[in-house]
This record gives structure tokens, sequence and C-alpha cells, in this order.
């Protein structure tokens, strides 16, 4: 039974990185140019005026859009396509009688090797080359192509560790020697190295590309998933019992939940079912704070039963009391109780986290340092297992195993380390605080969306902007969701957002403190800054204005933020004014939503361990 | 006796669409051709004087009348086209890695910038057409949201780590098709670094402009008397201690740019979270190139022994490497050697400091003496143009 799955789910493993191959190639032969390749002169690609049709077998296809490289340049698109022709053709000689006869000069070992490797530094320069243009453009403007370019080359890549490198038959012997150590350990590097291409084609192009694409990207960690399940499962449990040493591969998850029986959702409820119990027993984060602190003027609360739908679309309408324009924040209690990542599937405990994340092995982006305005923050991205060992709770064991994560594919053959744009960060201790802010993990992560719903509550209609139309954003097609999972201490600085919020807090506390949208001079917004428009966030630190935060150094030099520029130290006063700026804040408990309007400032501040989801609409 | 030059051209780095390959291209290709990973002649002529590297595809020119004489590996469409519609204007536009494009017209003393190369050649009358039709379609129906105000993320998305939350983005095309600048009667280099543009005059003014959000890309103070799209002077390029500026270099894919001055001495300034950790070293001996100051900076090339190497004649800068010539006809280099782009082998896969490119040019006896002069720079390459010096009997 066992062995039949097993073989079912690396066929379609193995399946699915060949039509991805194929389907590359398919496209972009339709979009290279005609022009023959490598010819090397005759500068007038205009002249043949006759656009060839596409392929046949294109048309076949059906929804199959043809164009989405077609911005970038031509060569690279070649360049594309050689490499996975390359990759079919070495694929079909390493599988031995599939490959044609002609092959002979690929059948010894090390020019098999060789070719490998070329393929691999090709698509590290396609994704070299995508990647530069990801800055060189503003943000908005990236065209798709190159982010198609880059998740396409990110998938061949992929295929190549697949098809090519990975060992789908290393436990099949139970020998504990010293070559079957090493099998593991290359295997587990692969591994790693197939979860770090795909995430950052996730993380850094958004997947782009309508045949294959994020949903391609979804399928294709869903059968790895499925692949490594069973593959630790038909380990002989003789074997499985002697594997104690700590480099030894810690493949699946722990056993009673490595088996994801089918990816269907229909079948997924029974595997879940079979595996609550184990949570309750399982750690929870620490509940440890730091500094809490006081609450002056709370928010007022209301439970979810008593708050219909209408009575909150009508909570909309309702007059402020102090009679300023626009909605007032409110908290409601019970709103997500059923949500199975409060009950079921906790998200409390470290363990169904890193279930849910590959054994800790996906990756995600944080951010390193106390707020986004201080001196020294950055961006990183790291493995979610090192995140919460090394920044949530330091009792959780990791290890490392690709702790240096570049935005490009380090050659697997250099034996010298890559140096890495994630050194970019200067490591000056390792007690800096690292966030998940903001990131739509639940994009990335399909399988922990599926542990939370949209509250109803964001199905209504909420008002525009009360002061500024400016802000007001085209309607979303769907609430945007985003994650926010830290340690104690971390702060968002106060800023306004251009929509609605529901903020749900689902581990932890956190601290928020929020002033009206009619406040806003009075916030002083920021100017623009670095060529980046910056006035949606104040220069006030509100931890420092009340105390409960020290700057970070006494002298000049070590500024945090920007209220102790000299421009500002010239305006005295502004720090008492702001103290009687008039406020509401709240600490939010597991299980509760705050409602924060358009428009409003807010500062967030985590008390402990904390994980929140912000539900953005309009 | 009579002397007469032969020329030859050596090339080591990427190859990956055989720009480095000038001979009969279809026959050598068979899959992929490898890299070079050392300085290896490529191409001979009577005269080389000028070698553009791109992406894909490397020509060369010659000193008379600036003739094109050679081209290698695989030209984008838009390339071809513009090199058909007016050979002059291919020879001198530069590209930066955002898509602009800047000409300069030394009739009307203009520099004009164009949004993409399309619009250059809608400018000079010719209509790039797209090869397919479907890809116009979807350029037409691209919508233009109204002006929205990036998230605080998407404001940071240039800082440090560039990842992006894609699923938010729209296609917005808010470019300015055309602008242009009037009064720049005597610029001899117009050059694009990834994210804009610097010019050189005659007298050694460097001007730059580009992307505000990379400051040290203009290596100036950004104002409103000297916004960073404008083309400014950089102030503090001429008043150096051993000139004017003589010459640039800078490559469409870095953010590095260098200059020499006029006695030799090599300068550069850039944007260091945009370089690879071994050209940051550059910027900050100490390493701490997180307070790099957003002006250019004097960079000494030390030989083996210590003793500081003067009077660099050349510099070519790639995407991640930079290669230089000095008066004695050596060869440092510096950066990624990850597509063998310093010539230094296979094995070496970075070097964080000069390091001189071991090279023996002469062919062995026959008394030829070979002497480099000039050395030059793709995205993932570097060349040297060699003169050989040959007797006639």
């Amino acid at each position: 039974m066992s062995q039949a799955m097993t073989t079912t789910s690396r066929s379609k493993f193995i399946g699915l990185c060949l039509s991805a191959v194929q389907q590359i190639i398919q496209e972009c032969t339709y979009i290279a140019d005609d022009e023959p390749t490598f010819s090397s002169s005759s500068p007038s690609p205009h002249q043949n005026a006759g656009s060839p049709k596409p392929p046949s077998n294109v048309q076949n296809l059906g929804s199959i859009r043809l164009c989405g490289l077609e911005g970038c340049q031509e060569p690279l698109v070649e360049l594309l396509c050689r490499q996975a022709s390359r990759i079919l053709q070495l694929y079909e000689s390493g599988s031995g009688d599939a490959g044609p006869s002609n092959n002979a000069n690929l059948q010894s070992g090390e020019e098999h090797e060789k070719a490998i490797s070329l393929v691999k530094r090709r698509l590290e320069l396609l994704t070299k080359t995508a990647y530069g243009k990801f800055y060189a453009y503003m943000y908005k403007e990236v065209p798709t192509c190159w982010r198609q370019l880059y998740t396409d080359a990110a998938i061949l890549r992929f295929a190549v560790l697949v098809l090519l490198e990975f060992d789908f038959e290393a436990d099949a012997g139970s020998k504990e020697d010293a070559d079957e150590k090493e099998r593991r350990m290359k295997r587990k590097m692969i591994v790693d190295e197939m979860v770090k291409t795909l995430d950052l084609s996730l993380i850094l192009a958004g997947a782009a590309g309508q045949s294959r694409g994020r949903k391609w990207v979804d399928e294709a960690f869903a059968l790895l998933e499925d692949v490594l399940g069973d593959m630790t499962a038909v380990t002989p449990a003789a074997s499985g019992g002697a594997k104690t040493g700590d480099d030894d591969e810690q493949e699946g998850e722990r056993p009673q939940k490595k088996r994801r029986i089918s990816s269907s959702s229909s079948t997924k409820d029974e595997a879940i079912k079979g595996i609550n119990d184990s949570w309750q027993n399982a750690p929870s984060f620490s509940t440890v704070e730091p500094f809490t602190p006081p609450v002056k003027n709370p928010i007022s609360r209301i439970s979810a039963e008593s708050l219909s739908l209408e009575a909150f679309q009508s909570h909309f309408a309702k007059p402020r009391p102090d009679g300023n324009p626009g909605p007032a924040p409110l908290i409601i209690t019970g709103l997500v109780d059923h949500w199975p990542a409060l009950t079921t599937h906790p998200w409390n405990k470290p363990d169904y986290l890193s279930s849910r994340t590959l054994s800790g092995r996906r990756l995600v982006p944080v951010e390193i340092g106390r707020s986004y305005v201080d001196e020294g923050w950055g961006q990183k991205i790291i493995s979610f297992g090192e995140f919460l060992s090394k920044y949530i709770d330091a009792s959780i064991p990791y290890t490392p195993s690709s702790s240096n994560v570049s935005p490009f594919h380090s050659s697997s053959s250099s034996a010298q380390p890559q140096p890495s744009s994630s050194d970019l960060l200067p490591e000056k201790d390792n007690t800096q605080i690292a966030y998940l802010a903001q990131h739509p993990l639940f994009l990335q992560l399909p399988r922990l969306r599926q542990d939370i719903l949209i509250p109803d509550l964001c199905y209504t209609a909420p008002p525009s902007h009360p002061t500024d139309p400016s802000q007001d954003q085209p309607e979303l097609d769907s609430p945007q969701l985003n994650a926010w999972f830290g340690p104690p201490g971390t702060i968002t600085p106060l800023h306004t957002d251009p929509y609605h919020n529901l903020l749900v807090q689902v581990v932890g506390r956190k601290y928020v403190r929020l002033y009206g949208p009619e406040q806003t001079v009075r916030m002083r917004p920021r100017g623009k800054e670095g060529g980046v428009e910056m006035g949606n966030t104040s220069q006030v630190d509100v931890g420092v204005v009340e105390g409960w935060d020290k700057l970070e150094g006494e002298d000049e030099e070590r500024v945090n933020s920007g209220d102790e520029g000299g421009r500002e130290n010239s305006e005295m006063g502004w720090e008492e004014d702001f103290k009687k700026v008039p406020f509401v804040d709240c600490i939010l408990e597991p299980g509760d939503t705050l409602y924060i309007p358009i428009g409003w400032w807010h500062y967030v501040r985590g008390l402990s361990v904390s994980f929140s989801v912000s539900f953005w609409w309009n | 006796m009579k002397l007469r030059w032969t020329m030859e051209l050596y090339a080591t780095g990427a190859n990956q669409s055989l720009q480095l390959h000038f001979g009969k291209q279809a026959e050598i290709y068979q899959g992929d051709a490898d890299d070079l990973w050392e300085f290896t002649c490529v191409f001979r002529h009577r005269d080389i004087h000028t070698i553009r590297s791109f992406d894909s595809h490397t020509i060369v020119y010659q000193k008379r009348n600036n003739r094109f004489i050679a081209k290698a590996g695989r030209a984008p469409r838009g390339h071809n086209a513009l090199r058909f519609v007016d050979e002059n204007i291919y020879r001198t536009f530069a590209e930066a890695n955002n898509g602009h494009v800047a000409v300069y017209n030394s009739e009307t003393a203009t520099i004009t910038e164009y949004a993409t190369i399309r619009d250059l050649l809608r400018d000079l009358g010719f209509h790039y057409k797209p090869k397919h039709v479907l890809w116009e379609d979807e350029l037409v129906k691209e919508e233009r949201p109204k002006d929205c105000r990036p998230s605080r993320k998407e404001q940071f998305a240039c800082d440090y780590e560039h990842y992006h939350a894609y699923h938010e983005v729209i296609p917005r095309p808010t470019l300015v098709l055309k602008v242009s600048y009037t009064g720049f009667p005597d610029i001899v280099q117009l050059l694009a670094h990834s994210t804009g543009f610097a010019a050189l005059s005659s007298t050694g003014e460097v001007y730059t402009w580009g992307d505000e959000r990379f400051v040290g890309c203009l290596g100036r103070e950004v104002s409103d008397e000297c916004p960073a799209q404008d083309p400014s002077p950089v102030p503090l390029l001429s008043q150096l201690p051993t000139g004017p500026v003589r010459h640039l270099s800078i490559s469409p894919t870095s953010s590095l740019l260098a200059c020499l001055t006029a006695g030799n001495d090599l300068y550069i300034w850039g944007d260091p979270r945009q370089l690879p950790p071994s050209l940051r070293t550059l910027f900050r001996a100490d390493d701490d190139w997180h307070d790099y100051n957003d002006g250019p900076v004097p960079v000494v090339i030390t030989d083996t022994d210590g003793n500081e190497v003067d009077c660099i004649v050349d510099v070519a800068v790639g995407t991640e490497h930079i290669i230089a010539l000095t008066d004695q006809g050596e060869v440092y280099v510096i950066g990624q050697n990850c597509y063998g782009q310093l010539g230094l082998g296979e094995e070496i896969k970075w070097v964080t400091k000069w390091e001189k490119v071991p090279l023996s040019l002469d062919d062995g006896g026959g008394g030829t003496k070979k002497e480099i002069k000039a050395v030059a720079a793709g995205p993932w390459a570097s060349f040297l143009i060699v003169g050989k010096e040959k007797k006639r009997m």
C-alpha cells in the first residue's frame, strides 16, 4: 500500500517537473525570434514581417498564456528554452533506456555532472538578470515578464534538482554505514535547495506566470511534502530506531503527522482529526511579557454575538464620541473562537507551525531591528525554523542547514561559500529582534491559510477616508491578508494605512495605540526619505515619548528616530504637544479582533510572543 | 623598418549566448558553450578600438570612422532594430537596467532620455512592432490606476533585501516617454548605470541623474535645485587633486560607477547595498560600508607586495566586477568570478582584494611584442584590446 503510494506521489512529482519543462520549451520556442539562432550578422529583424503562427500543439493548450515572457529580451528567452531542452536531454540520457543512443558522450558521469552544473550556472545567470531588474525598476513598475523569468528559471532549477540530482531511493537501504550517511546528508541538502529555490521565487518574484506560476509552485510544495513523508514512511522501523546521530536525517515531520494522505481537502480533515490530540501535549510559546505598558484610554469592547453584520455596518455611520468624522475603533471579542488556528490547529504550538512549514524548512522574510524607522533596520530571508529558534524561542531546537540564504542560488559545486546578500545586515549582536511583519504568508503557505477564515465583517461596505480622499484605494477584490509574527518587543511605529483593518490576535498579546485621522498634522508625518514617500509614518517614537524605550546609545551618532534630528530640536515643545493629543489604546488578547478604521494612526507593540493576522479591506 | 599594428581581442567570462565567440556560431553550437575562465584571444583585426558588450551580445568598432567591424552573440530585437535605423545612435546610446534609454545630440547640445528603447525608435520614426500581436494587446490593456501611495514595505523595497509582495502589484506605466535636457554642448561620454545615467564633458565635468532611491549612484546631493532626475554636476569630481575627469566607466547593470582623472587616479561611487561583498570593501576598508558617504572615493590598487600601483590608464566595470589597466600594462581585477569574468580560472569564485591577472599574451618567439591598449567589460565578461607589434621584413 505505502509502496504504491510512494510510487504515485513520486511519479506525480516527476511528472509535474517534466510537464513544466516541456511547457517552457513550447512557450519559449513560440516567443523566440525566427532569426536563426546565433546567426552572427544581419541586423534587420523587422524585415521579416510575417510572424510565425503558434505551433499547432499550442492551440490545444487552450488557456495557456504564451506571452508571459515576451517582454524579456529574446536572447534570454532562448537561453531559458535551451536550459529546459538540456534538462530534458539530460534526464532522458540519465534514465538510461529512455534516452536516445546518440548521447554516448554524456554517459560518463563526469560529463553528466559538468553538464548539470552548466545548466545550473545558466539558470543562475537568468535569475540574477531578472533579480537585477527588480530593484532597477520602481517597485510598481517591474514588468511582469521579469518576475516570470525569475520564476521559470527557479522552476527549471527545481526540475534539475528533482529530475537530475535527487536520489529517491536513498532510504531503501537500511544500512547505517558512512555511505548511507553521506547520501542522507546530500539528500537533505538537495531538499533544502529545492525549498529555497521555490520559496525565493514566491517571496522575491511573487511566482509570476499564468500557466505555471504560483499554482505550480504550490503544487510542487505539496508533492514534495508527500514524497518526503512517503520516503520516511517506508523506512523500516528497525532503521528508524537506529537513527540517533544528530547529523542524521530529520527528514519528515514527526511520525504522527508526516503522512498527508492526499492533497485533496476532503481527506485532509480525516488526517487532521487523527493528529488533534497530539497538539494538546505539545509545548506552547512562552507567554512571558518583559514589559507591559499601561492602558490609559481603553477602546470599547463588544462581543461578536451581539455584533451582527448590520450592527457593524451601522457602526460605520455612528458618530464618534468626540464628534470627529469617521467611525471609531472597536474591539470585537469571540469573533474568531472557532478558527482552527485557535483550536484544532494551534498556532501557539511551535511544533504545529513547524509541521506546516516542511519541518521549519520553508523560508520567510523577516524584518531585523526594533522598528522599521530605526537605523540598521533591515530585511532578511531565513528559514521558518531558524526564525522560531533564533528569534522567537531559543528552546526550540533547530539545526541550521542552509543558514546563508542568498537571493541567488549558490552553486552547490563551489567549495567556497558564496558571499550573499544576506550579509547585508550587520550582525552586531544576536539579541536583535526579528519580526515576520506585513508578509502575505498565507499566499506562500496555503495550508496555514486554511486555519483562518475571512471574518464576515470584511464583507461590509466601509466609508472612505474621513479627511483625505487621496488616501482611498481602488476597491480590493478580496481582503488582503498579512501575517505579523514576532517575539516580545516588536514595534510597528506610528503610521496609517489606506485601508480599513481587522487585526486579529491569534497568539500572545499586543499593545495598540490609536490616534484619529484628524490628528494627522500633530502626528508629525515624515516627508520623502531616500527617494521614497514616508508621509504615512510619524516621526514620533511613541515608546520613547512615553519613556518605555530608551534611545539606543546616548551619543548623537546613534540617533534612532527622526524626532531627535537637528531640525526638530529647534522646535522645542513638540513632545509636550504630542503628549496632549487624545488617543485610545488597548491590549489585544488571543482571540480579540481590533477594528482600525481607515486613516487612524496606530502604534503596535508586541508584548509577548505574538502572532496576529490583519485583514485589509475597503 | 616599418611598423604595423595588428590587434587582438582577448575575452573572459560568461558566454551563454556565444557573445564571446566571433567565429561561425552555428557550427560550434551544441547545447551551451561553456564560459571562458581565462583571457583567450577571440578576435583579430587590423584596428580594434571600442567594445560594446551587452547582456547577450558584443559589438566591436574600429577607430577609423568608428566603423562597426564585428558582432558576436544574440542581440535583442530592439537593439537589432536600432542598429538598423541609425548606426551612429546605436554606437553611443546608453540603456539602463530599468529600461530607460539616453542619447546625446551634439548639434543641439541635447541629452534625450526615453522610457524604453521602443520610445527611442518611435521618436526616430520607426514603428517597432512587436512580433506577437497578443503582447501589444496586453500593453494597450494596461490600466493606469490613480496614483496610489506605496505601502511602508514597498518604500523600503529598495533597501537591503529586495523582496516584494508582488501579488498586489498592478503594472503602471507612469514613465514619461521622452525628456530632453539642453545646454550640454560638449559631452564626450554618455553611459548608463542600473538606475540612471552619467555623462562626461570634454572639460571633465561629470553629470549624473537617475532614480533617487539609489542616491549613491548620483554621487551628489539631491536638492530642489539639483533634483535626482535632472543631469546635474557632481561637485566632488570637479576639484580632484590629479586633475579633471577624463574617462568614465559604468555598467548598465551595476550600481558602481568609476572614473579616471587626467592624472590617472581611479575614483568610484555608487550604492554598496546593491553590490556583492567583494566590491563593497572598495567603499570602506574597515568593512563598515553602511556608513558610506554618497560621494566618490579614491581607489588605491596595491600589488602583492603591498606597494601602491600608480597610474591606472583604463578601467572597466561589469555587473559585479572591475578590471583596471596600469601604465605598466598590468591588469588588475576585483569582484565576482562566478562566470569567469575575472579571468583567474574556474577555482576562484571571487576576489575581495585587487588581484593581478597572470597573462601570457606573447605567442612565444617571433619577436612580436604585444601591448594591452585598453580594457572593456560586459555585464559578466572582461575584454582586453591588445596591439601587436609586428616587424615587417
